[in-house]
């Protein structure tokens, strides 16, 4: 597998120069606009991202969060937390854990699947990835979940867009924008994000035994009804269905469930299930490191067609959000084909994980409208391309 | 009132009868109006303050249609308004007398209900209602329900990011429309979203379209997300005899970790107008009152209720009731929905605002609201989505007494401002359009609408598309907008608004 070197703060090869490492907007500013037309900038959380898509070496500047890491506002009654963008997850998620809070999207921790150590990665890095975990089928991604924030663009210019509100319909959401550009606009600097009170309980139901079409339609089934399910993952065959809530309304609602999924067998309860959806969702579940890693995203119908179009029975791999997110090895090289059947089913796929650098070409090339509009989203942003591109085949 | 809309193109006003013509090409004769009587029935959306006939209106079936009219329009420099039911409270389908009105009312059709991916694919002019019609048989529904639901369609509600009363618990309509059809001004094409998929690839543009007013682009199709219904609705209704008790209560639901499906307030001036409207039993005596309801399985509602209560009484409330039964439930919604027509027949106008403020800032921003109402003299009701912080004074005031009008404006602008002083935004869910583009500059620095205008430039470099919209525009004063209401007639007057 490509990883990067040892520690994540040593990945930018071939860059002798220090990394950039601005305390607040302003600094952070007066640094692009030293950069701008001299020397390009990779902007940096924790690392934990550093290989992912398998990014080719670049000997671009690294622009470093690190030094923004305070909590500005936390008023546990709003349910709104601002921090700077460079704050450890880890550290977020301690601190609302100890006023019975958490992130309802439930970041993933890839890190360690890129062999860097785990809770390494920031606040502002899972924002700028838009990396959701199992519960984005019930409480949205991480793009659904920033109120607002406070930026940098790759002109130097110190901008804001949403606010600290949850209904906020005041011009255009960026935060939308900046989720998922990997970087590639603007610096966050201070991100302001929702909360939600942690579930009093949860409870995991799983039908084991089952081909992979069986296990779509399970999990469909249970989606289908309002049981407000929280995961639904596919793993080896089995279907696992989670709830959570209040303990007189999981219950009620694991019994519902039970009806809908007897049909495909007999359900079990799973104890401790709060420690198997974490490894779902950071991929833990897949051991080996036989071959490359895609993740299709796909409508959730359609995930066992795309097993069975890519003749994938013998791959290792992972369904989540009812079918709609799948996780498979397969070898980077089978990336025409890959792309060809994600598009068929209506989906596109992205190699996360590969034994050699493929740069840009990890992530699906949307049509020639997209990326032309896509090449002047980023001008709007970044004109002079400053900032490291690593997500859009643009 | 006068409006700074941007200059008429003289060179496009004098070519109307050969735009037309190339109009006729495209969509055939049956669907352009350009006949200045029919022309009238365009001139204005939900934001009667500000009337102007369109150069023309333009009727479109399909993406191709669409496609063809905004290319043509886009190489000539011709500006082009959208238009879905025209509900807008803040003027974002307001014509131009230059601009072509793109009417999206004949597409209206559903194109696919696909059960097995949770999703319907619609047209944008699709009323928001007819979407979960088509698919409560099947025990769905589509979750964003703006009050004038029966009316607004699809595709306004993707320019404005709508809302509803259930949208604390099941979110605005950018967390549940996957993907969506959008034409560029240079007549592109472009699928956004993940259609079917959760997600797409590259940048999530459809995020930006989402709330957008109609500035990027015309979505031509939407893939929306499909919910399953709850099992059970219960409501309770709470009277409090102060505010800071009610917003207390409101806290403290929501700390413990309850999320109801609706969650309303209203301040005793609007009590006693909905009262005396639809007689809905709520008490007089209260200087505050609380709907909450919520949804699941019956287990859950029982003990979500029963907490709720509890809550309430440990902050002191003074009537309390539970819904038996449905009809119950929908008497307690009856005066909460009745609000705005209730308050126009206290006085001859009245000026609804709409702004977002923290939970925690609300006995201030009333006390506030309150005394500035003394200050100026015009009497003030506020009806809250306490839930998410959305509130919507309705200042009271009659047109045709001098000086009334402006001081309700600077009233208004003085509450918005409080909003943003506040920790709060300027429009919690009736957009900027042109009614709060001039305050813009309150909540947002020069830099940071620059980098706003540079996004539009992205989709529209020209400029054609709604412009005069949610930007301020130079050289001007602060001038606000208003939802004005005369003798109570609401624009739309059969169409709820709450």
């Amino acid at each position: 597998m490509y990883t990067p070197a040892s520690s994540p703060s040593r990945t930018c090869r071939g860059s002798d120069v220090e990394a950039l490492e601005p305390e607040d907007a302003r600094q952070a500013a007066e640094m692009i606009r030293a950069a701008a037309g001299r020397r390009r900038l990779r902007i940096q959380g924790g690392g934990s991202k550093d290989a992912y898509g398998a990014p080719a070496p670049t000997d671009a500047q690294r622009l470093s969060t690190r030094r923004m890491v305070g909590i500005i506002d936390y008023d546990p009654q709003e349910f709104v937390l601002t921090a700077g963008a460079g704050i450890r997850l880890a550290d977020v998620q301690a601190l609302l854990a100890s006023q019975g809070q958490q992130l309802a999207f439930e970041p993933p921790d890839l890190g360690p699947l890129f062999g860097a150590a785990p809770a390494q990665s920031t606040l502002g890095g899972v924002l700028a990835a838009n990396l959701s975990g199992p519960r984005r089928i019930l409480s949205g991604a991480a793009r659904d979940h920033l109120l607002g924030f406070e930026a940098v663009s790759g002109r130097g210019v110190i901008f804001k867009s949403g606010g600290r509100v949850v209904k906020n319909v005041t011009g255009f959401d960026l935060s939308k924008l900046m989720c998922g550009a990997w970087g590639a606009l603007a610096l966050l600097t201070t991100v302001t994000v929702r909360t939600v009170a942690t579930p009093q309980t949860s409870a995991t139901l799983r039908v084991s035994g089952l081909s992979d079409d069986r296990v779509i339609t399970a999990l469909g089934a249970a989606l289908r009804a309002p049981l407000q399910v929280s995961g639904a993952a596919g793993v080896s065959g089995a279907a696992l269905v989670r709830l959570e809530g209040f303990n007189s309304s999981v219950e009620a609602r694991a019994r519902r469930l039970r009806e809908i999924l007897q049909p495909f067998g007999d359900p079990e309860t799973l104890d401790g299930d709060e420690m198997i959806w974490p490894r779902i969702g950071n991929l833990q579940v897949l051991e080996s490191r036989a071959a490359a890693l895609w993740r299709l995203s796909l409508p959730p119908a359609r995930g066992a067609e795309a097993i069975e179009a890519l003749q994938a029975h013998n791959a290792e791999r992972l369904f989540d959000w009812g079918g709609g997110l799948l996780w498979v090895r397969l070898a980077a090289d089978r990336s025409l084909e890959i792309r060809a059947v994600a598009e068929r089913l209506g989906g596109h796929a992205t190699l996360v994980q590969a034994d050699a650098p493929v740069g840009s070409l990890a992530f699906h090339p949307p049509g020639p409208a997209l990326t032309a509009l896509f090449a002047r989203v980023r001008t709007a942003f970044d004109p002079d391309g400053v900032f490291v591109n690593r997500s859009v085949a643009a | 009132m006068a409006l700074k809309m941007p200059e008429p193109d003289g060179d496009v006003l004098r070519s109307r009868t050969l735009i037309a013509q190339a109009m006729r090409t495209i969509v055939g004769a049956e669907a352009v109006i350009e006949h200045t009587d029919e022309l009238i029935a365009y001139e204005t959306d939900g934001l009667t303050a500000y009337r102007q006939p369109p150069l023309l209106v333009v009727l479109p079936k399909s993406t191709e249609e669409v496609s063809a009219i905004l290319g043509w329009c886009g190489a000539r420099g011709v500006r082009v308004v959208p238009r879905g039911a025209g509900t807008s409270l803040s003027g974002g389908a307001l014509p131009l007398q230059d601009a072509v009105l793109i009417g999206m009312a004949r597409m209206n059709r559903i194109l696919e209900i696909d059960l097995a991916n949770r999703v319907a694919v619609v047209q944008p002019g699709v009323t928001n209602l007819a979407v979960t019609q088509a698919v409560q048989a099947h025990g769905l529904f589509y979750a964003p329900d703006p009050s004038s639901q029966i009316a607004c369609t699809i595709g306004g509600n993707v320019a404005e990011n709508s809302g509803g009363v259930h949208c604390l618990k099941y979110g605005l309509t950018t967390h549940n429309v996957l993907g969506a059809t959008l034409v560029l001004t240079s007549g592109e094409v472009v699928a956004l979203g993940g259609g079917r998929a959760l997600d797409g690839p590259g940048y999530d543009l459809l995020g930006v379209v989402i709330g957008s007013e109609g500035l990027l682009g015309v979505v031509t199709e939407v893939v929306v997300r499909l919910t399953p219904a709850p099992e059970e609705i219960r409501a309770a209704l709470l009277g409090f005899p102060n505010v800071e008790a009610a917003a207390r209560t409101v806290t403290d639901i929501m700390a413990a970790g309850i999320v109801p499906a609706g969650l309303e307030m209203m301040d005793k001036p609007a009590i006693h107008a909905a009262e005396a409207f639809v007689n809905a039993g709520y008490p007089l005596d209260a200087e505050a009152l609380l709907i909450v309801e919520l949804d699941g399985p019956a287990a859950e509602c029982d003990q979500l209720l029963t907490a709720v209560c509890a809550i309430a009484r440990a902050n002191g409330v003074t009537t309390e009731r539970t819904a038996a039964d449905a009809p119950e439930r929908a008497r307690f919604w009856a005066g909460r929905k009745a609000a705005f027509p209730a308050v126009g027949r206290l006085s001859p106008d009245y000026y609804c605002m709409d702004g977002t403020i923290p939970r925690r800032a609300l006995p201030e921003v009333l006390r506030r609201t309150t005394a500035m109402s003394h200050a100026c003299g015009l009497k003030v009701a506020n009806v809250f989505h306490a839930g998410d912080g959305n509130l919507h004074p309705l200042i009271l005031y009659d047109a045709n007494t001098p000086g009334d009008l402006e001081k309700a404006e600077a009233f208004g602008a003085d509450i918005l401002r409080l909003c943003v002083e506040m920790g709060g935004v300027l429009t919690g869910e009736h957009g900027v359009g042109v009614e709060k583009r001039d305050l813009m500059p309150v909540m947002f620095t020069a830099d940071d609408l620059e980098q706003q205008q540079r996004l539009k430039q992205a989709f529209d470099p020209d400029l054609l598309l709604n412009p005069g919209k949610v930007f301020p525009t130079l050289h001007r004063c602060a001038e606000l907008g208003r939802v004005h209401v005369h003798a109570g007639q609401l624009p739309f007057p059969h169409l709820p608004r709450f």
